[in-house]
């Protein structure tokens, strides 16, 4: 007995002094002087502290702990110096440690906090409740009146006209780019702040050594909405007036904690909503498929300005499922599945005039599609982002499955339409980038393909099938360290692209292959402290192109250099300005080299030469922005100048109600100005916003009408005014009105034209309250300003009841009954007059829950 | 108006010699300090105060409208204007409207100390040894003026607090008594909702300094004595007062007492 006591106390004893553990090291700055009161503190993996101490006057620290395996990270901070935070894997006993110098200045809200919010550098806060109204939903309605932030109709949000990257909840990335979903569903009261990350960089290690002109935003949430899972439902019922019955349904459940992240949903519907936001796949590979993108296509339809659900018939169902895991040592996983079956149809009438004609020539289509997309997809990742270690391995597979069917009229000829464009597109990306000391070591791949397989009906009846298949693939590795002050980086890498086009149709078949591949030695210069930030690279490329068909080969071999210059300036909080510069070959897009004759829908051909051309860019960029929160006054303005040189021209062909466009031995350069520009202001008094947007884009190039080479000249331009109100806690009022403006001049020596063309449009939106009754009246009016062009006054009235987390109410959608909608369209080289069927009025009943 | 400006400009002049310089401000936080006078108020008395922190180690939290306040008053009646003047003409300038008046010194007058003083219907001070607060550290985290801050807990004097602290600001201090966390405390909220000090603005002032009126005729007493005097003056702020002042104790207790329930910061 005694001797089992005697045992249990030395172990006791021993687990205790293992256990127990003295850290200790000192802390030195670059002239190997100690650098005393510096703050030493032991986190676990989540930075979490639960001991810290000083260093002395020699700079030594000594942190006595009770649980060594409690200490996973040993943090250096003191003012006057940039932090350090290292492993406690690798710490070893005495160690030494250095500071750098920094700025000792604390970076104080130059602009003191507002009832709206506040900024602070590169961040600015929105305080959700001083934008929050009784009828706000999701956090995307009210993210949209917040002073610089506006919505897009397919869910992206941009910041001073700049799109942002992603959207964190509590600091964690879940859905990525397809962040739509997350502001869609997220409800707003369950939000406190949004805040603003301007030039953020999402790679910790990086931190301050790369420049970043990314925008995200991170979600604060309330306490309540923390870990609890969030229920969410709306179920529609009604009639339209053709008496088809209507349904929606839309369920989603959500859930943020420490321990996991989860957005799932199911959304069905036939009122014409439309439920693929953030389910495409640009917005599932971030816009990134650039030379990828398919060449053939479904038929196209002119998209008119209003809302989805005026025009859009349909039977959709769609889920999606996100979770973010938290893994060992600060690792994440990243799960993503999404799914859709998409059934829509269209009526459309449309009158082409073809401006690229030896004499310009008219076609008139009469379109009825039926469009069927069936979508499944999913994407899983695995990252640690740690101030020493980034390393993510992020996999996709997207499956997309589309049919068009319809009647075409063209020219009184009638066609019955039937295209099926698939995709598969399988993607790995693999990166890691580890500091060491001072450097820092970074390895970048990824491989994808992509194929898809086309059946098409072209006008004479033949069929056209094709298959495009690409295979992309990259591998980089760099090394970066500082200088004086500056981070150097050199970037070593090899970039590739293979793809393949087979067509066969009953009177042209063949294959068509194109091979890029580039090796690139690229210095980085990197200088960044609290007001000005500026990069600088001269990527060096070694690039080899080769093109192969039956009847043509061609290839390419060249070296280039790419020179970039990005500066970003802030002489106060509330002032940035910035420019940038660089010089680029424009990538090629594959159907702009292929020497068959390929159809893009049933009467529209396109046919190249084969051959590789040396198409150079150079792109120039400024940008403007003031925000004060004090004030209320929030400007921007984004300037863009880019001239793209060696472009081939195609000229264009109508016969037989078909039209095809052949590359041409000309080429043009194109010069192309684009300026946006906004300036709003709020006004304590009835809690008004005012905010004026303008848009400009100027393009000058050439375009051949028949065997002459014309040069042409087409300016778009739009104004819009938007104001929102709330006078009273019981009524809200939000407007938009634009006034749009085309012109196109085509300098034909022996016909010169000019096409103009001007429209307005206006939403005006009123919230009625009255205790727990709410009355929501939406109009929206449209006019062109060719008299050929009736208005159209276009209204939807909903009253709704709420009581506790649920909600009762009744809508009438296109009051009026209006049938259809006109509008004019002037693009480079057509101009178009489209006539769009609308839904009928329908009745709506509808009943909501947020548990 | 001839008149006031010329008692501000002489009593400026006499601030600036009376007050002791103790240490040059080297960071200042600016806090909203929101404070429930009682248990069943549905307000807060509120009031920005400056946490003033110098190169040596001492600091200072303290309200600058009633320090000003506080200061012109004085001024006034040395230069010889009647105190119904004074008041008058001080009344239209809005610097009686102070109605939280302690003001928090640490490491002075030497390291490890802390100095409080306060006015309730005189001045009070008191001393004591730099109080260990057993912090619990939390694993949630905020944003706050846009530094990443982690939560820590603890009660203190009979109050749990919430507190918000920034590790990219690694300055060991923060409103009122609150310090000792590794970083600077942006948020401080008590758990029963009757506290709050709130930062609004982190600075770096190119000058400044760091006084202390050594000449005010403070009334020395200990910090649970304190809390004690601010119990009775909240209860029964004019019998409190006639106390003070020598009346019998059959007067003092005719007044009447609040039946409220003083909030306060430390209980014993």
């Amino acid at each position: 007995m005694m001797g089992r006591l005697f045992c249990s106390v030395c172990v006791f004893c021993f687990i205790i002094t293992t256990l127990h553990a003295t850290v200790t090291g000192v802390v030195i700055d670059d002239e190997n002087m100690p650098v005393p009161g510096a703050t030493v503190i032991l986190t676990d993996s989540i930075f979490t502290p639960y001991l810290f101490g000083s260093c002395k006057e020699t700079g030594i620290f000594d942190l006595n702990t009770d649980d060594y395996r409690k200490s996973d990270w040993l943090i250096v901070k003191c003012m006057g110096y940039k932090g350090d935070t290292l492993s406690m894997s690798g710490f070893s006993d005495r160690q030494t440690i250095r500071l750098r110098p920094s700025s000792h200045i604390l970076k104080g809200v130059d602009v003191t906090a507002s009832a709206k919010g506040y900024q602070r550098g590169d961040t600015i806060t929105y305080f959700v409740n001083s934008f929050l109204d009784a009828n706000d939903k999701s956090i995307s309605d009210v993210i949209k009146k917040m002073p610089g932030l506006d919505v897009n109709k397919d869910g992206s949000i941009e910041f001073n006209g700049k799109r942002i990257s992603s959207i964190y909840v509590e600091g964690l990335d879940m859905m990525g780019s397809k962040y739509a979903q997350i502001s869609e569903n997220l409800k707003a009261s369950n939000v406190k702040n949004v805040q603003v990350l301007l030039d953020h960089q999402p790679i910790n290690v990086l931190s301050d050594k790369e420049y970043s002109d990314k925008i995200a935003l991170n979600l604060a949430l309330t306490e309540e909405a923390k870990n609890v899972w969030q229920w969410n439902g709306k179920f529609i019922t009604g009639y339209e007036n053709n008496h088809s019955i209507l349904y929606s349904a839309d369920v989603s459940a959500l859930t943020f904690s420490r321990k996991k992240q989860s957005l799932s949903l199911y959304k069905g519907n036939n009122i014409g909503e439309k439920i693929s936001d953030g389910m495409s796949s640009d917005d599932w590979f971030n816009n990134q498929l650039g030379i990828n993108s398919q060449i053939v296509t479904s038929a196209n339809f002119n998209i008119p300005y209003l809302d989805d659900r005026n025009y859009v018939r349909n039977n959709s169902h769609a889920f999606s499922s996100n979770w973010l895991l938290p893994v060992a040592r600060n690792g994440e996983l990243r799960i993503q599945l999404g799914g859709l079956f998409d059934h829509e149809k269209f009526d459309q009438t449309k009158e082409t005039v073809y401006m690229n004609l030896a004499q310009p020539d008219s076609v008139i289509e009469t379109r009825s599609q039926k469009y069927i997309k069936q979508m499944l997809n999913c994407k899983v990742s695995y990252l640690i982002n740690r101030p020493d270690l980034y390393l993510k391995n992020e996999g996709g597979l997207f499956c997309e499955f589309n049919k068009t069917t319809g009647h075409t009229a063209i020219n009184d000829s009638y066609v019955t339409e039937q295209v099926e464009p698939d995709k598969l597109i399988v993607k790995d990306e693999v990166s890691l980038i580890k500091k060491f000391d001072k450097k820092i070591f970074a390895l970048n791949g990824n491989i994808s393909y992509h194929k898809y397989p086309t059946s098409m009906v072209v006008i004479d009846g033949s069929l056209q099938n094709t298959k495009q298949e690409s295979l992309s693939f990259s591998a980089a590795t760099s090394l970066s360290h500082s200088i004086a002050g500056f981070n150097v980086k050199y970037n070593i890498g090899v970039i590739g692209n293979k793809q393949k086009f087979t067509l066969n149709r009953t009177d042209e078949s063949g294959t068509n292959d194109y091979f890029d591949i580039s090796t690139y030695f690229e210095p980085i210069l990197n200088y960044g402290n609290g007001s000005v930030k500026m990069e600088f690279s001269c990527p060096l490329e070694f690039n080899h192109q080769y093109f192969h068909s039956h009847t043509t080969n061609d290839n390419y071999n060249g070296i280039r250099a790419l020179p970039k210059f990005n500066v970003t300036y802030r002489p106060v909080a509330s002032i940035r300005v910035g420019g940038s510069y660089n010089l680029g070959w424009r990538s090629i897009y594959f159907g702009d080299i292929i020497n068959m004759l390929y159809y893009t829908d049933s009467s529209t051909g396109r046919q190249s030469d084969g051959k590789i051309r040396d198409s150079r860019f150079h792109n120039f960029s400024a940008f403007f922005q003031y925000g004060n929160m004090l004030t209320g006054w929030n400007a921007s303005l984004n300037a863009n100048y880019s001239i793209i040189n060696g472009q081939p021209i195609y000229l264009g062909n109508f016969t037989d109600d078909t039209y095809v466009s052949y590359v041409s031995d000309h080429h043009s350069s194109t010069h192309n100005m684009f300026m946006q520009s906004r300036i709003s202001k709020s006004f304590p008094f009835c809690n008004i916003t005012i905010s004026l947007h303008g848009r400009l884009n100027n393009m000058r190039s050439k375009m051949l009408m028949g065997d002459m080479l014309c040069p042409q000249h087409l300016t778009n331009q739009e104004v819009s005014l938007r104001l929102y109100m709330k006078p009273i806690r019981q009524i809200m009022v939000s407007s938009e009105s634009t006034l749009g403006f085309t012109k196109q001049k085509i300098d034909n020596l022996d016909m010169p034209l000019k096409n103009s063309s001007n429209s307005f449009r206006q939403n005006v939106e009123i919230v009625l309250l009255f205790g727990k009754w709410e009355c929501d009246v939406n109009n929206n009016y449209f006019k062109n300003g060719d008299e050929a062009y009736d208005s159209l006054l276009f209204s939807n009235l909903t009253v709704s009841y709420t009581t506790g987390k649920y909600k009762f109410g009744v809508s009438i959608n296109n009051i009026w009954n209006k049938e259809f909608y006109k509008r004019q369209i002037i693009s480079e080289t057509q101009m178009m007059q489209t006539l769009t069927r609308l839904r009928q009025r329908e009745i709506l009943a509808q009943f909501s829950f947020n548990l | 108006m001839m008149k006031l400006i010329f008692v501000i400009v002489t009593l400026i002049s006499y601030v600036s010699v009376s007050a002791e310089v103790i240490d040059s401000v080297q960071y200042q936080f600016d806090y909203i300090v929101s404070i429930r006078p009682y248990e069943e108020a549905n307000f807060y008395n509120k009031d920005v105060y400056h946490l003033q922190i110098g190169k040596n180690g001492v600091s200072k939290f303290f309200s600058p409208r009633y320090e000003r306040s506080k200061e012109l008053k004085d001024s006034i009646l040395r230069v010889g204007m009647t105190p119904d003047e004074a008041f008058e003409l001080l009344n239209k300038e809005d610097v009686f409207n102070t109605t939280l008046r302690f003001m928090v010194f640490k490491n002075h007058p030497k390291e490890s100390v802390i100095t409080e003083t306060d006015n309730i219907g005189g001045e009070y001070l008191s001393e004591e040894k730099m109080p260990q607060i057993n912090w619990t550290y939390e694993k949630s985290d905020s944003i706050i003026l846009g530094y990443s801050c982690k939560k820590a807990s603890t009660t203190f004097r009979g109050t749990q607090w919430n507190v918000w602290y920034a590790l990219d600001i690694p300055i060991h201090n923060g409103p009122w008594k609150l310090s000792n966390l590794p970083g600077m405390i942006l948020l401080a909220e008590s758990t029963d909702k009757h506290f709050q000090f709130r930062c609004i603005k982190a600075d770096t002032p190119k000058q400044g300094i760091i006084t202390y009126n050594s000449k005010l005729k403070y009334t020395r007493c200990s910090t649970k004595e304190l809390s004690g005097l601010r119990l009775r003056w909240e209860k029964n702020q004019m019998g409190f007062v006639m106390q003070v002042a020598g009346f019998d104790e059959d007067i003092v207790s005719a007044k009447k007492q609040s039946d409220k329930t003083p909030c306060l910061l430390e209980k014993y």
